[in-house]
């Protein structure tokens, strides 16, 4: 099935530590990311990263579409890369 | 049915214990509730009990006793003590036994939890990229509902507040110290929109509470506490738990308002009732919206109710008299015990500097947690 690639932030809130390993694999310099729960227009709400935003700038309602971020790098020194969601480039 | 009572209630204080194991504080708060029923661990015939992280229950024979009592281990995340109560609760309930013991100890290590995407079955991606953090389904779950319903942070603040005055007043706290409303808004950010100050932490604790009928309470001397109701129940379509990859766009009800409405309904009474309850707080904003899934009041209402201190242990309602999970911190094995136990003494009078005044006669307890299950309890004098 294939899902809209934008939608509208649900709800939002900011990852301000360092999640416990494991679960979590990313690096032990740990940044801040934001995370939401995205609304796909007639399909279902995802949880996602958010990425390219600044904080004080997300709000519920927010157009948002999907992109693929780096999160971690594996054993052997190569980039993962997770989905998530950015503010969309173009109103519509 | 017959009726159940509550005949004895024990509790090793909450916190930090660095010479006690999880296990050996489950055993503490055992031999304090025989000794305020003035039983003996030979008069028990079964148990229930739990822990999340601190070993099998059934161990606790032990320390207490081997008297070939029938015991049974409860594993069920967040509502392992309500869960071991409710066993308990239907064994004593159906005839089968007079008398027995649910028991809910743990002993966490520092820092959030973290949960496994497979205890969960849940990929485990899900987990690697940072997703599977309860603080995050709090912030987001509250997020939203104070946009919806009009929630600021003051009132968040304000919870809080009164969590850490009420456990100033409860010898089995954790935090014994009020906490000014500044302090609070301004401590560092956790998880938008929850302070630090906002959140309760992982700790350590055991209660243990003993059950008796109608006709073994009698005897004793002890038929003053009676448990009205004691309801589990899982999620429905469309809510909104921990742990969700995603969700509906068409939603529904929560756990919570089911084992709320079958409570009352087996009680008999609603909630413009009950004299004084304990509601699950793992943040601030978790109290808020359970004051409206378990039907206190209307979505919204929480500003003014906490803005007029309604909430208060000299309030009309009081909540989380004992500080609740933000002064007590969250042991996940004994928390839902630990809300019956501060509801047995507020019953009896006997809760000291934090007891609600007007001797209430009918309580209520609400615990919740991952992956979407809550259990509520009703006690009447």
């Amino acid at each position: 099935m294939a899902l809209p690639r934008r939608g509208r932030i649900w709800s939002w809130t900011v990852q301000r530590f360092r999640p416990k390993s494991p679960p979590y694999i990313g690096p032990e310099e740990f940044e801040p990311y934001a995370v939401a729960y995205v609304e796909l227009p007639d399909a279902v709400i995802v949880e996602t990263r958010l990425a390219n935003v600044a904080f004080d700038a997300l709000k519920i309602g927010m157009e948002v579409e999907t992109t693929l971020v780096p999160f971690a790098v594996d054993a052997a020194g190569a980039s993962l890369v997770t989905y998530a969601f950015q503010p969309a480039g173009d109103a519509e | 049915m017959s009726g159940v009572y509550i005949v004895g209630a024990g509790i090793h204080p909450f916190g930090r214990t660095d010479n006690r194991t999880g296990l050996q504080q489950g055993a503490y708060a055992a031999r304090r509730a025989l000794a305020d029923a003035e039983l003996a661990w030979s008069d028990i015939q079964f148990g229930y009990g739990g822990s999340a992280v601190s070993g099998g229950a059934d161990t606790i024979v032990n320390e207490l006793g081997l008297t070939g009592l029938q015991f049974i281990n409860v594993s069920n995340g967040c509502a392992t003590g309500g869960s071991a109560l409710f066993g308990v609760f239907s064994g004593v309930a159906s005839g089968q036994f007079d008398i027995g013991i649910a028991i809910g100890f743990d002993k966490h290590p520092r820092g959030a939890f973290n949960a496994l995407p497979s205890e969960y079955s849940l990929p485990d991606w899900y987990g690697e990229i940072g997703l599977m953090l309860t603080t995050q389904f709090f912030a987001i779950k509250l997020q939203r509902y104070m946009e919806r319903h009009g929630i600021g942070r003051t009132t968040l603040g304000r919870v809080a507040e009164k969590a850490y005055a009420n456990g100033a007043l409860a010898d089995h706290a954790w935090r014994r110290q009020p906490v000014d409303l500044d302090t609070i808004l301004n401590s560092q950010m956790v998880s938008d929109p929850l302070t630090k100050f906002m959140f309760c932490s992982p700790a350590e604790g055991g209660v243990a509470l003993i059950l008796a009928s109608e006709r073994k309470a009698r005897e004793l001397g002890r038929d003053r506490i009676r448990i009205k109701a004691a309801c589990v129940r899982s999620r429905p379509p469309g809510s909104f738990e921990v742990f969700a990859p995603s969700l509906d766009i068409e939603g529904g009800g929560s756990p919570t308002m089911l084992a709320s409405a079958a409570a009352f309904e087996a009680a008999g009474i609603g909630p413009e009732d009950i004299d004084v309850a304990q509601l699950q707080d793992t943040e601030s904003g978790a109290e808020i919206m359970h004051m409206a899934e378990n039907g206190f009041c209307k979505d919204g209402e929480q500003e003014e109710w906490l803005a007029e201190g309604w909430t208060r242990i000299d309030g009309r309602l009081p909540v989380n008299t004992d500080g609740g999970c933000l002064a007590c911190g969250e042991p996940i094995g004994a928390s839902g015990l630990r809300q019956v136990y501060e509801n047995v003494m507020q019953l009896r009078g006997e809760a000291g500097a934090r007891q609600v005044g007007n001797a209430p006669r009918t309580a209520y307890t609400h615990v919740y947690g991952a992956p979407g299950v809550s259990g509520v309890t009703i006690l009447e004098r």
